[in-house]
């Protein structure tokens, strides 16, 4: 199948670090949904059914985490499971894109050698099909390594305390059927081909090269404005009255995946008023760059730093429920128990490797971006913009991206949680300092990548590339 | 004769621009075809339409009585695999497979099998001049050897036409040449015929016939249709 074989021999050129990014982006993915599977059909041991039918709860559950053993949190568990798989989807986002514009250049020289716009589709999909099946294949040592160091009879004693080692034993000893392997490898892997599709769907390849689908209008405000007001709505109104009929409990988590879906739309639709609000204004050339190329494509960058304010939103909640804890904690003069205390850390824990994550994928954004505007860069660059000046529009466009829908992110859950903490003195003052500290991170993460990009930025402001067509 | 490519009233534009502006031209199988004129007169735009990459917005363009302006992009992509080779300035080869390999791929691209595809693009490798450069990629050949490349590419599948949009424009003037000989050389021998765009005197010097544009038109004087 001479597709096939062209999608192979990319994989020998310079698509070998796409399909290896693609291949551990699946890979992860994979593996927690697999964990989210196992938790969500756990029986844990303190439910007994009698003979005649009913349901009886026991005191004790057994040595492992609070979240298998309460059925109460335990689908709260498996959802938050289900989010933290968004990191690296939106990762795998990224990394599809890697090496466009070789890609394009190749795509273009197959039409040229007589395949037809269908096989080049095919070539694609396989360049991005293949990695992604056989990552989510490898989802499988993902899962067992993940049962290995958390499983319910893994030994957590490194962890010191009793108790601190008995909450991180949280994931089901039994393994998920093999149909439902098999369901979560090909939905993870379809996932992949899908994102592929997506991110070529407006590319006309000709073998004169490739061309982009007309300029698409401006990001829509009123998309977020609808996720973000009806997720309020099912975690408010919904949730917080019925909150133990299960209904509700499964409406807050349609409203908290709303919430997030609202952020990730609203961080392309902010940055470009931000960037049109900022072009007309700015005396500086780094901002005037940034916010030019933010008015004309928001999308790349707002999708690049969508991620982060979701982090946000999370470290916001972990915060209030943090500062929440710790005042809980002064007044009964008990420290914090072990069954919050663990998931709260593993949040951070989380947060933080979602971070590096993000950076990665704000480092992808950059590579390409540059790649795309390398002619224009350059020209630039022989006119005497100095490369600082150049890497601090690249800081810009990702922060005027990033930045206001963490704030956003952080000021709501800020509100929220103090409205909840009754304007306890001492939590709102912890709880600002930790959405202070989540902030830093965030622009030390766009610090970070810009500083990655470095090496790709003065290559794209190097003269050779005033003839690049 | 009867004429293999035929077009009527071609009309094209970009945005703004009319490149083309009721562009007639006949080539007759076998013939040789320069087309020349200054830049943005719309040469290249002449040759991608009778190639079928573009569709002219008013006009047709006929191959051998086929309508390649009403046919869909796959099926226009089928037959000009089949036979109309194409060759641009700067080769345009596949980074990753090598000379032979992209030499073969109209071939096996159209399903003939990796042996015969992988012997009759040899056989054109060396026709050309180039058997040694067979399993060398792109990145390792000089420019004048990666253009033979992408002629042996355009004649493999032995076709009636051969489209070639300024060939030698982006090779020094000796790599020109060789180039230039041997794609004459191949057409002539093959009774292929050869649309070639080109800003090159010594290219239309060759030719059996040479047309001019002007802002998108013939210039004055031209005789571009036979009768």
């Amino acid at each position: 199948m001479i597709e096939l074989d062209l999608a192979l021999g990319s994989f020998r050129g310079g698509g070998r670090a796409r399909a290896l990014a693609i291949g551990a982006c699946t890979a992860v993915v994979t593996g927690l949904l697999l964990v989210a599977v196992t938790v969500a059909q756990y029986a844990s041991a303190d439910v007994r059914v009698m003979p005649d039918g009913t349901v009886v709860y026991l005191s004790s559950g057994g040595n492992v985490a609070n979240l298998l053993r309460d059925g109460g949190v335990r689908p709260g568990y498996a959802f938050a499971l289900l989010l933290i798989c968004l990191v690296p989807l939106t990762l795998l986002q990224q990394v599809v894109r890697l090496g466009t514009a070789a890609r394009e250049r190749r795509l273009a020289a197959l039409r040229l050698a007589g395949a037809t716009p269908h096989q080049v589709r095919t070539v694609g999909a396989w360049e991005v099909g293949l990695p992604a099946v056989l990552g989510a294949v490898l989802g499988w040592p993902v899962y067992l390594a993940l049962r290995a160091l958390f499983g319910v009879s893994a030994d957590t004693s490194w962890a010191g305390d009793m108790d601190v080692a008995r909450e991180l034993r949280m994931v089901p000893g039994d393994s998920p059927a093999w149909w439902q392997v098999v369901l979560v490898v090909l939905a993870v892997g379809l996932l992949g081909v899908l994102a592929g599709a997506l991110a070529s769907r407006t590319v006309v390849v000709s073998p004169l090269g490739v061309a982009r689908g007309a300029r698409r209008t401006p990001p829509r405000g009123w998309v977020p404005a609808v996720f973000v007001a009806a997720g309020l709505f099912l975690c408010g109104p919904v949730y917080v009255p019925f909150f133990e009929a299960w209904w509700a409990q499964l409406g807050g988590m349609v409203g908290i995946a709303l919430l997030v879906l609202g952020l990730l739309s609203a961080a392309p639709w902010l940055a470009f008023r931000v960037g049109g609000a900022l072009a007309g204004r700015t005396s500086s050339p780094s901002l005037l760059l940034a916010s030019r190329w933010l008015v004309t494509d928001a999308r790349a960058a707002g999708r690049a730093a969508a991620a982060i304010g979701v982090i946000a939103l999370v470290s916001g909640g972990a915060s209030s429920l943090l500062a929440d804890l710790l005042r809980t904690s002064r007044s009964s003069d008990h420290g914090i128990d072990a069954m919050y205390s663990v998931p709260v850390a593993l949040v951070f824990a989380v947060v933080l490797v979602a971070l590096v994550v993000a950076t990665f994928s704000l480092v992808v954004h950059g590579v390409e971006s540059l790649t795309d505007r390398r002619r224009s860069l350059s020209s630039l660059a022989a006119e005497g913009v100095p490369v600082t000046v150049l890497e601090n529009a690249l800081r810009w466009e990702v922060g005027l991206a990033a930045l206001p829908t963490s704030v956003l992110a952080l000021v709501g859950v800020g509100v929220f949680g103090s409205l909840a903490m009754t304007g306890d003195f001492g939590a709102v003052v912890v709880q600002v300092g930790l959405s202070a500290l989540t902030l830093a991170l965030v622009w030390l993460a766009l610090v970070a990548s810009t500083r990655l990009v470095r090496p790709w930025l003065r290559r794209a402001a190097d003269p050779a590339n005033l003839r690049t067509t | 004769m009867t004429h293999l490519l035929e077009l009527r009233g071609v009309h094209k534009s970009y945005a703004r621009t009319e490149a083309l502006r009721g562009v007639s031209l006949d080539v007759r199988p076998g013939e040789v075809v320069a087309v020349s004129g200054p830049s943005g007169s719309g040469k290249s735009t002449l040759l991608h339409c009778a190639a079928g990459v573009l569709a002219p917005e008013a006009g047709s363009v006929r191959f051998d009585g086929t309508r390649l302006d009403e046919l869909d992009e796959a099926a226009r992509t089928r037959l000009r695999r089949r036979e109309i080779g194409l060759v641009l300035q700067f080769g345009q080869l596949v980074p990753e497979l090598t000379a032979v390999q992209n030499a073969a791929l109209p071939l096996l691209l159209d399903g003939t099998d990796r042996r015969t595809a992988r012997t009759a693009a040899l056989a054109w490798l060396e026709r050309l001049g180039v058997p040694e450069v067979a399993d060398q990629v792109p990145a390792e050949l000089s420019g004048g050897e990666a253009q033979r490349v992408a002629v042996a590419r355009a004649l493999v599948t032995g076709p009636r036409l051969v489209c070639a949009d300024e060939p030698t424009g982006a090779l020094d003037t000796v790599a020109g040449e060789v180039v230039l000989t041997q794609l004459l050389a191949a057409v002539r021998d093959a009774g292929t015929a050869l649309l070639v765009v080109t800003h090159d005197n010594r290219v239309a010097a060759r030719a059996d016939r040479e047309v001019v544009l002007q802002d998108g038109r013939l210039a004055s004087g031209q005789a571009a249709v036979t009768p």
